[in-house]
């Protein structure tokens, strides 16, 4: 992808410098193989257009939004794997948690306070990718179970999807970063109730998408049954897991008599050959479901 | 202070065939407490999440004070939002958490310290400004949170489960400060729970949903006394409505060997379904324990008595079907007969297809 086509695509919306704009956080900045930095305004990018600008470019970090001498030094040496001077002092070891924003209005430095003001010494830095994706680089490993997100939602009155990935390798953070962002990108897309998000919870994403990549390994055939399946069966069978297995109040969610449910749950295992009341077969069940929904969801976009 | 309106909203997400939020239509009027109750995925909190502005909505108007704000951004809507757990800054003081919101919409100083101080005073906090979250209890750290609130001093207060991180005693005392704070206030509030003692001891109106669909609108009175179908009669409640299977005859209904006469007026209602099935609904408290025998009444044998203090309720089965019962506290139990009798005038019926009401 050249950066011309990319303009005949964008026209206005793509800026060649970021001198050039009095708001650089309205937009999403790259940077080519020969250093040439561009913005692409985040009104004009899909979450896929996002993530496949992420893939054939560098994502840069623009000064505007990395202020600190702090936070450039973090942003450079986990965009650009550019270590930083050897007289500063850095850990070994950081926990960080990945962020994305939606409505978010602007309000970085405020932003960065209030996350400041909640990790207080365990708060290390805030780095920014784009106006509205970030890392929150933290000392030690922190719970805050949904609390934060609850507190920018009331204060700032935006959306927050948080990744929290505990005990990463300061060397290792710009080999990690894009696949960590790309996993949070799938999972909120996957998971739009849920907020906050475990690496170990994602494990089942980060193999699909492993298996995706094995040529050998094709699912459409898979993923064909499934899509002809009648909705109230898999219906039937996410409540039926939801509930643990527990056939009574997964019938009861379901407003049907626990033997109609048990009926359709059979009627599963005729259709597909994966009996969805023994544990290793609902667990690929529920792998494969994951991916038809995610596929469903990248198709609507 | 604000009226709002969500005329046919539809929530679609990416363009799915599944609605979350099917045609919801309700006008809020000022000042009114409304709480938006049912299961977990009903929609009731991404309808919550279409007023806030963080939910964009799928088709359909919303109106804060006949102005459309499909579009407005969040922050632009002058509202504020309450939220499960106490949602406080950990390492800053009671002033502080409440002050936050203020500072970054860069208010002055003075404003900022006369609208906290208020907000504390009404609140009872104003001992506590300058203690951290790990300072006070539960009750305490939610008022801090609906101080936070209250400072913005906004149209419309939404509060998505408040109450469902305190223990069940915490819950019954805050839920009688929040009412009394919104009588005070008088600010207009939609308020999202899955529990519905709570919609029912807070609200002016309930608005019931399962599906992504409304069920049913009304006062606390109006949905327990008339449920408009089954599901709300089941929701509803503790514990919930019964229902028994029965068939229409020309004097009443049939519960395979008994027959419940039932008064002319209703009879005309139910002209129609003569000789067809429907569902009866009885409150376990409509079923009275009658130490006599009447005609419309009938022995059972008491599988399960649970004495509640002032209350018992009894587990019975009745020609096939499991009723539950609730007496006042009597000295029966499991394995005797008793006598009991339905209150014809409180008897709901059910069409057995939909399941609405008929009567």
């Amino acid at each position: 992808m050249r950066l011309d086509q990319l303009k005949s695509v964008y026209g206005d919306a793509l800026i060649d410098d970021p001198s050039k704009v009095t708001n650089p956080g309205a937009y999403d900045w790259f940077k080519t193989k020969d250093g040439t930095i561009f913005g692409v305004r985040n009104d004009h990018l899909s979450t896929n257009e996002r993530r496949l600008l992420d893939l054939s470019f560098i994502p840069y970090a623009p000064k505007s939004l990395n202020r600190t001498k702090k936070q450039l030094l973090w942003a450079r040496l986990t965009f650009n794997d550019t270590p930083p001077e050897n007289t500063v002092q850095l850990p070994q070891s950081v926990n960080l948690i990945y962020f994305i924003l939606k409505k978010f209005s602007n309000q970085h430095r405020d932003l960065e306070s209030a996350i400041h003001s909640f990790f207080h010494n365990a708060y290390l830095t805030t780095i920014w990718k784009s106006s509205e994706e970030g890392i929150i680089v933290l000392k030690k490993e922190q719970d805050c179970s949904g609390e934060l997100i609850n507190l920018i939602m009331s204060d700032f009155y935006c959306d927050l999807f948080m990744l929290h990935v505990h005990e990463i390798a300061v060397s290792s953070l710009s080999r990690m970063y894009a696949d960590h962002f790309s996993l949070l990108n799938k999972a909120q897309l996957l998971y739009p109730d849920q907020h906050d998000f475990q690496l170990i919870h994602l494990l089942p994403l980060m193999l699909l998408d492993a298996a995706q990549r094995q040529k050998n390994f094709d699912l459409t055939k898979w993923m064909t049954k499934f899509s002809e399946l009648p909705h109230d069966l898999i219906k039937s069978v996410e409540i039926f897991f939801y509930h643990n297995f527990n056939l009574s109040t997964a019938a009861n969610e379901l407003y049907i008599h626990r033997n109609s449910l048990q009926y359709r749950l059979d009627r599963f295992y005729q259709i597909t050959g994966l009996d969805p009341k023994k544990f290793k077969d609902a667990l690929i069940i529920s792998l494969l479901l994951d991916n038809q929904r995610y596929e469903q969801r990248i198709k609507d976009q | 202070m604000a009226s709002i309106v969500l005329n046919h909203i539809k929530k679609r997400y990416d363009n799915s065939d599944a609605f979350a939020v099917k045609d919801f239509q309700l006008e809020i009027k000022d000042k009114e407490f409304i709480v938006l109750v049912g299961p977990s995925g009903c929609g009731k909190s991404t309808t919550l999440r279409m007023i806030a502005g963080l939910e964009q909505i799928s088709e359909g108007e919303l109106y804060i004070n006949d102005k459309k704000i499909n579009d407005m951004a969040p922050k632009d809507r002058d509202i504020a939002m309450v939220f499960q757990n106490y949602a406080l800054y950990p390492h800053m003081s009671v002033y502080g958490n409440m002050a936050f919101g203020l500072k970054i919409r860069k208010l002055k100083k003075s404003e900022i310290d006369q609208r906290v101080r208020e907000a504390a005073k009404v609140l009872g906090l104003e001992d506590y400004l300058d203690r951290k979250p790990k300072a006070l209890s539960g009750g305490q750290r939610q008022r801090v949170a609906l101080g936070r609130a209250m400072v913005r001093n906004p149209q419309v207060f939404l509060m998505d489960e408040p109450l469902s991180n305190l223990d069940a005693k915490l819950r019954v005392q805050m839920r009688s400060e929040i009412a009394k704070l919104h009588r005070r206030l008088n600010v207009t509030t939609v308020y999202v729970t899955h529990d519905q003692t709570e919609a029912m001891t807070m609200a002016d109106r309930i608005v019931i949903m399962k599906d992504g669909e409304i069920q049913q609108i009304g006062t606390p009175k109006e949905v327990y006394n008339n449920p408009a179908n089954v599901f709300v009669g089941g929701f509803i409640g503790a514990p919930p409505m019964n229902f028994v299977p029965a068939i229409v005859s020309e004097v009443g209904v049939q519960i395979n060997d008994h027959i419940i006469s039932l008064p002319a007026e209703t009879m005309d209602k139910l002209h129609a379904y003569i000789g067809k099935s429907l569902i009866v609904g009885i409150r376990p408290e409509d079923i009275e324990y009658v130490k006599s025998t009447e005609e419309t009444a009938f022995t059972a044998t008491i599988d399960v008595a649970e004495l509640l203090g002032s209350e018992s309720l009894l587990y019975i089965n009745f020609e096939g079907n499991n009723l539950i019962v609730k007496i006042p506290a009597e000295d029966v139990r499991a394995g005797d007969t008793i006598t009991l009798a339905f209150k014809s005038d409180k008897l709901r019926f059910f069409d057995s297809e939909t399941e609405t009401l008929i009567v």
